[in-house]
């Protein structure tokens, strides 16, 4: 019986999971599951099970990851594309050469597939399941959307032309066959044909390598490798063990390594934010005395906010961060988490993982959320312009237009949007406010604002 | 849907000229009966509070007059009709503005507002300033409005407790309302379920300050308001409590009950 799983994005903590819902008559294959969470390096989610009473979900850890339905949306070289096929062409062939069922990969949609930009790594989730009731795995439908909705700046357009023709042939001829296309074939295409360099071998093997090395190597390559999607490096490990971080407005983790930390717009600052011409040079600092965290204003041209950016707001010159705070670099949004490994208040799960996390401080200081109709799970708002995930494709902000401020919805590449009722083409944007509901993929959402 | 209701409106124990405006007004609209009803507050020496709020509650009431059966006949969505609002209480804003430059005097007003649509399933509301709205059900009172006022946000910042803030001397201080020289502002406005049998209520802060909650609810909730009759004679008690408890304030509310 083949069915569509169901999967949502949970924060729990300061970490953020892909959970997939499965029937309660699934079992696990317990072999599998181990292996894939010891083959995470070949580009598998670490995944969970969970089994409670009334269900059980598989939960993959996907913090500091962007969904890959989100990523593909910036523009990238058409080269950087090709390494993101070949990567996913790895991956299936692991699945071949391990003997374990291909199937299994969740393909269904684009926003299952994750990539850490930090690591520029594709991850796919895995279902270790003995067997399998999802329909879960088309690959050929998967490519084929991949290809529709990325934003790519073809170099090569013979190359791209060769690469449709490729899938419409596949798309063709297998309508029967589950959308199942050989990896040997689709490497075949890829570096024979195409002719695209087979780069991820070594970035796989690096990759598997101790982290701190990774990074370095990543680093050193990251400018002149992609200067256009503006990375910040993230090294995970070290988040553990700085005492704080700041969280921009993709969910992307800086850990604050020393104090004091500086902000600004020049290269040298701990924190630079280059391509913003709205902050200044030597912008802000962020200091620790006596256990307190404090942001001061270094005398910039546009000033620094504390979670308010209104027109009317008052510029900071010191004042005492707590964690959660958003602050507001002239316009540049990023919210100050207190390391939660520090903070006493956090009780950690039991055995079972069961959710008696508290929820991350930054959550509660939310000035709007979303409610999933079907679900009934809220999902907070802290900072806009705001995307996640589970709604990729879409975008809330907040705009100043002429003299009034309001919300606004704007479709980026959704193919089905309707707020109250009306359709919002892809490109266009529409002004909401508390009570709205829309329809995205068939689900209710109401945006509330909170008073 | 039928709507009944009722109002008070005074000056008060002590105060000269009453400020406040109010309006109600129902409209028939294919099978069912539309209704807009709002509350505003005037701001400002001499008559210019006056001035200003009854101002707005004319525009405003002309606005469902004229506009409004011009979107319903071209079924337009919520989003259309909150914009139509949206305009009209800023350019609303941009002559209250003109005109107290022009005679150099201080005019604001505060405008709390309900829209119901019901065969768009639609309650609308429109709100800026210390003006309220509450939603009386058997069970519980709620208000579905913030203030916008010093104490309103000191209270939902966190930086005051609800104790502090009934005791403030800041009372009457606004962040926000139509004019007052106001150019960059935003108006509240939100959309929610109703239901037969709800109660709606909007008052001026004059009304709600030396009543509790409690007191609101046990007077207001809907099986205690059967008709009309019944609803003004609640409303009237309730407004000489609050001139026994030495209210200073113009005192007005209006209610309306969904059945």
């Amino acid at each position: 019986m083949a069915g569509n799983i169901t999967t949502k994005l949970l924060y729990q903590g300061c970490d953020t999971f892909l959970q997939a819902v499965l029937k309660k008559r699934d079992k696990i294959n317990e072999k599998q599951l181990q292996f894939i969470n010891g083959n995470t390096d070949k580009g598998f989610l670490n995944a969970r099970w969970e089994k409670t009473a009334t269900r059980n979900v598989l939960k993959y850890n996907v913090s500091n990851m962007t969904a890959l339905s989100e990523y593909i949306k910036q523009t990238m070289p058409q080269d950087k594309y090709f390494a993101i096929l070949s990567q996913f062409q790895k991956i299936v062939e692991f699945c071949m050469s391990a003997t374990i069922p291909y199937d299994n990969i969740l393909l269904n949609d684009l926003k299952n597939v994750y990539f850490d930009v930090e690591k520029q790594k594709l991850y796919v989730a895995y279902l270790p399941l003995l067997e399998n009731g999802y329909r879960s795995a088309n690959m050929i439908k998967f490519l084929n959307k991949l290809n529709k909705n990325a934003n790519i700046t073809i170099t090569n357009g013979t190359v791209m032309q060769k690469y449709s023709f490729f899938l419409e042939e596949q798309m063709n001829a297998q309508k029967d066959k589950g959308g199942f296309i050989s990896p040997k074939s689709l490497h075949t295409v890829l570096h024979d044909v195409l002719m695209v360099p087979e780069a991820a071998e070594q970035q796989l093997s690096s990759n598997a390598a101790p982290v701190n090395i990774a990074a370095a190597e990543v680093k050193s390559t990251a400018p002149a490798d992609d200067d256009s999607d503006h990375t910040i490096l993230v090294n995970r490990n070290r988040n553990a063990d700085c005492l704080a971080f700041l969280k921009d407005e993709n969910n992307r983790e800086i850990p604050i390594t020393r104090f004091p930390f500086t902000i600004g717009r020049r290269p040298d600052n701990d924190l630079a934010l280059t391509d913003k011409g709205t902050v200044s040079k030597e912008h802000a600092v962020i200091t620790c005395s006596d256990g307190s965290f404090y942001i001061e204003d270094k005398g910039s041209a546009n000033g620094t906010f504390l979670n308010n950016c209104t027109d009317n707001a008052k510029r900071i010159s010191k004042e005492q961060l707590n964690s959660g705070d958003v602050i507001y670099f002239c316009d540049v949004p990023y919210v100050f988490t207190v390391n939660a490994s520090d903070s006493a208040t956090v009780i950690v799960g039991d055995k079972n993982g069961a959710a008696a996390r508290k929820a991350d401080p930054a959550m509660a200081k939310k000035i709007a959320y979303l409610v999933n109709s079907s679900s009934k799970e809220r999902i907070p708002v802290f900072v806009y312009p705001f995307t996640c995930a589970e709604l990729s494709g879409l975008i809330i902000g907040r705009e100043n237009n002429g003299s009034r401020h309001s919300i606004f919805i704007e479709n980026i590449s959704c193919p089905s949007l309707s707020v109250e009722g009306c359709e919002v083409p892809s490109g266009e944007k529409t002004s909401i406010f508390s009570g709205c509901n829309f329809l995205y993929h068939g689900i209710v959402y109401t945006f509330y604002e909170e008073n | 849907m039928e709507y009944v209701f009722s109002y008070v409106t005074t000056e008060g124990a002590v105060r000269k000229v009453n400020q406040d405006s109010l309006f109600i007004a129902e409209a028939a609209f294919e099978d069912d009966k539309v209704l807009f009803a709002a509350v505003c507050d005037g701001v400002g020496g001499l008559s210019s509070g006056e001035k200003a709020s009854g101002f707005v509650c004319k525009r405003m009431n002309e606005w469902f007059a004229d506009e409004l059966p011009e979107l319903l006949r071209c079924s337009a969505s919520v989003l259309k009709i909150r914009e139509s609002i949206d305009d009209r209480l800023h350019e609303l804003n941009d002559s209250i503005n003109s005109y107290a430059e022009k005679h150099a005097s201080d005019m604001a007003t505060t405008f709390t507002g309900i829209l119901i649509i019901p065969h768009m399933n639609v309650l609308l509301t429109a709100h800026v300033g210390d003006t309220r709205l509450y939603k009386i059900t058997e069970n519980e009172i709620k208000i579905l409005t913030s203030d916008h006022s010093v104490v309103g946000q000191e209270l939902r910042n966190g930086t005051i407790t609800e104790e502090m803030a009934e005791k403030d001397p800041r009372q009457n201080q606004l962040t926000n309302c139509i004019g007052a020289g106001l150019e960059d502002t935003s108006y509240d406005y939100s959309i929610s379920e109703f239901s037969k049998g709800d109660c709606y209520m909007l008052c001026s802060d004059g009304f709600r300050k030396k009543v509790s909650a409690d007191e609101l609810k046990v007077a207001l909730c809907p099986s205690a308001n059967k008709d009309e009759k019944t609803i003004r004679s609640n409303l009237e008690k309730l407004k000489n409590k609050v001139i026994q408890c030495g209210e200073k304030d113009n005192i007005t509310a209006l209610m309306v009950k969904l059945c």
